[in-house]
């Protein structure tokens, strides 16, 4: 059964229908994307070492993998994009935002959930589909609201910075020779106060830091979406870290270690412009 | 007030329904009473505090969160409670230089105390984001730098513990009734936010000479230090400013909050304004070059059973902060007798007598409110064992 929905998409609902009634309603397709996480050549799991990571060639362990994105699109042949419907499941998918858990309890991955989420499901109208786009991260609209009361998977406090107001877009964690613990936490940095007659939120943040994803020539009947740490790190030293800043990257703007990182996911940091195209992290196969 | 107005019109919809002779579907009675509007007692002289929406006060609120605040299951293993960094003999301060979590991990701050924090715009020492309570209060919660609590991705176990004791999984249901799971972390922040804002500090010396109207409940020196902390010569009353010598404050009436922070030349470690790597204040949030050492301005109620002070308790006594601003900040020693580009023009110096230094030591003395510090109102409520 689990192959079955994975293994594709497109159950064109209309085709029932149009055996019935509701000839003139649009068919709609039920599509369930798959995303698996890679490090370099090897699928990502929790328990495993992977060897050769980073400029020192270091090794990792895992101990958290969970990505937020929203927005998701499809992109008909002559380039329409079109909304993909998420489906609500009360856990992973809410408000059209996905929470992707690579992550079990095995391992050194002790926090975070035994459930794991390894794709987007949801509807769009019937077309010839060609491309796949989705921006990272959390929106602003609920980015900024109250994580107690948002609803699942909205209310995870592991993947949120209660300090900044805002969620985690991405929280990557692991062990490397050279350090005990390894933290990428991507997330809205530099944010103003709450807007005038608010007490919560925020007026606007100078960096937004959500990378927007755009998979060219995406076939929803073949393709996956691959999100790979191997590339991700390939410019960073994880065995060592900047003084005086986090364990990693936890999105400061003066944090060196971040630099290398946000390259590698299109973003701006510092005096380097944001650049999508030199993105490495997320690829289709 | 549209709570009543909703009410009124659900009573009306009502009558009209049985008129018509159906059944009311939630039938009569289901409808919770409205709670009995909270009772501020509030000190003379101070403005009702502004409440967000959708926290309103009450009694039993207040009394679960103060529960709340002293229970130590609210620490993953159990060592600490809210009230053990707060602690009321000392305004809700823990009298350390940092504050020191339930794993033993020192904060690189200073324990803030909580007397009238209901007034305040913003939470912490330096995050203009952080503007509710109940958002403050997630921070000590699940924080992991440092951790203070320590419930960093364990919220289930929190929730669990809570829900596991039926007599205290009863009061969340009596202080949140109509929510269809009452012990959570919206209600366990909301109870939280209710008790520490009924933490309420006004009748000092200070407060019973000017409201209350009894000339000689401020000493001759308090009187004397009175008039030099509002003096053009001190300018300490703009930074600390108002009925609670905050500039950062907020109630019911205000129109626009503010969100004031200030350097006050602590540190200038490059000439350039910088503070230390570790902790360089409002910066940290804001990304912008200017917050440089900036942090939020204490109120300075019961500010003589504070101490050590600043945002890094690097200042030991009363009298050393006065030499503090007095010098025009603390780094311009270092640095040649420059100020810091960065910090606040009214941290310029001046001189002032030893006997002067006395007067303004006990008009600060004159703040102490020995009523709050010992209210059993706002007291550990569990049974002596």
């Amino acid at each position: 059964m689990r192959s079955l929905l994975r293994s594709r998409l497109l159950l064109p609902l209309a085709l029932v229908g149009a055996l019935g009634c509701g000839e003139d309603e649009p068919e709609t397709l039920t599509v369930d994307l798959p995303v698996v996480a890679r490090v370099g050549g090897e699928a990502f799991a929790c328990g495993r070492t992977y060897t050769n990571v980073g400029t020192t060639g270091t090794t990792y362990e895992p101990m958290d993998f969970r990505v937020y994105v929203h927005d998701v699109r499809l992109v008909t042949r002559d380039g329409k994009e079109v909304p993909v419907a998420l489906t609500e499941d009360g856990t992973w998918q809410h408000s059209g935002v996905v929470l992707l858990d690579f992550a079990n309890k095995d391992g050194l991955c002790t926090q975070g959930t035994e459930g794991m989420n390894a794709s987007i499901r949801g509807t769009v109208p019937d077309d010839d589909y060609t491309g796949l786009r989705f921006t990272l991260g959390v929106p602003e609209d609920l980015n900024h609201g109250d994580p107690t009361t948002l609803g699942a998977p909205l209310g995870d406090m592991g993947l949120h910075w209660s300090w900044q107001s805002g969620f985690i877009f991405t929280r990557i964690e692991g062990r490397t020779q050279g350090l005990a613990q390894h933290v990428l936490h991507l997330g809205s940095t530099s944010c103003a106060p709450p807007p005038e007659g608010q007490t919560q939120g925020t007026a606007g943040c100078a960096n937004n830091n959500r990378p927007e994803f755009h998979l060219d020539g995406f076939d929803v009947t073949k393709n996956r979406v691959v999100m790979d740490l191997g590339t991700l790190f390939a410019g960073s030293n994880l065995d060592v870290n900047a003084p005086n800043t986090a364990a990693g990257c936890m999105s400061s703007p003066t944090d060196a270690d971040c630099g290398p990182f946000f390259e590698r996911m299109g973003l701006a940091f510092g005096a380097q412009a944001a650049n999508p195209a030199a993105q490495t992290f997320i690829r289709a196969e | 007030m549209a709570r009543r107005q909703r009410q009124a019109w659900k009573a009306l919809a009502t009558v009209a329904l049985l008129a018509a002779g159906c059944a009311d579907p939630s039938g009569p009675g289901e409808e919770p009473e409205p709670p009995a509007p909270y009772d501020w007692k509030l000190p003379a002289g101070f403005p009702t505090p502004r409440v967000p929406e959708d926290n309103p006060m009450s009694e039993a609120k207040v009394q679960l969160g103060r529960r709340l605040f002293y229970d130590k299951r609210l620490s993953l293993n159990g060592t600490q409670s809210c009230g053990s960094c707060h602690e009321q003999a000392r305004a809700f301060t823990d009298g350390r230089v940092h504050a020191v979590g339930s794993t033993g991990q020192a904060h690189r701050r200073n324990g803030q105390g909580l007397a009238n924090v209901a007034y305040a715009t913003s939470l912490t020492w330096a995050n203009s984001a952080l503007t509710t309570l109940e958002s403050q209060a997630l921070v000590p919660l699940f924080g992991r730098e440092p951790v203070e609590l320590g419930f960093a991705d364990q919220q289930e176990v929190l929730l669990e513990r809570l829900r596991a004791d039926t007599d205290l999984a009863a009061r969340f249901a009596e202080a949140f009734p109509g929510e269809a799971s009452p012990v959570s972390l919206a209600t366990l922040t909301r109870a939280l936010a209710a008790f520490e804002r009924s933490l309420l500090s006004g009748t000092s010396a200070y407060d019973r000479y000017l409201y209350g109207k009894e000339v000689d409940a401020l000493s001759p020196a308090a009187k004397r230090g009175l008039q030099l902390f509002l003096s053009e010569r001190l300018e300490c009353d703009h930074c600390h400013s108002g009925f609670n010598f905050q500039d950062a404050t907020v109630h019911a009436q205000t129109p626009e909050p503010v969100l004031p922070y200030h350097n006050t030349g602590l540190y200038n470690e490059d000439g350039q304004g910088a503070y230390p790597a570790g902790d360089t204040g409002l910066l940290e949030i804001t990304g912008r070059p200017e917050d440089m050492g900036r942090f939020r301005a204490p109120s300075l109620r019961n500010v003589a059973v504070t101490a050590p002070y600043m945002h890094d308790g690097s200042v030991a006594t009363l009298s050393d902060v006065l030499d503090h601003y007095a010098a025009g900040g603390r780094a311009r020693a270092a640095n040649g007798g420059q100020a810091s580009p960065l910090q606040s023009p009214f941290v310029r110096g001046f001189e002032l007598t030893p006997d002067e230094k006395a007067d303004v030591i006990a008009f600060l003395e004159s703040l102490t409110d020995t009523a709050f510090l010992t209210d059993p109102r706002f007291a550990d409520p569990a049974p002596a064992p």
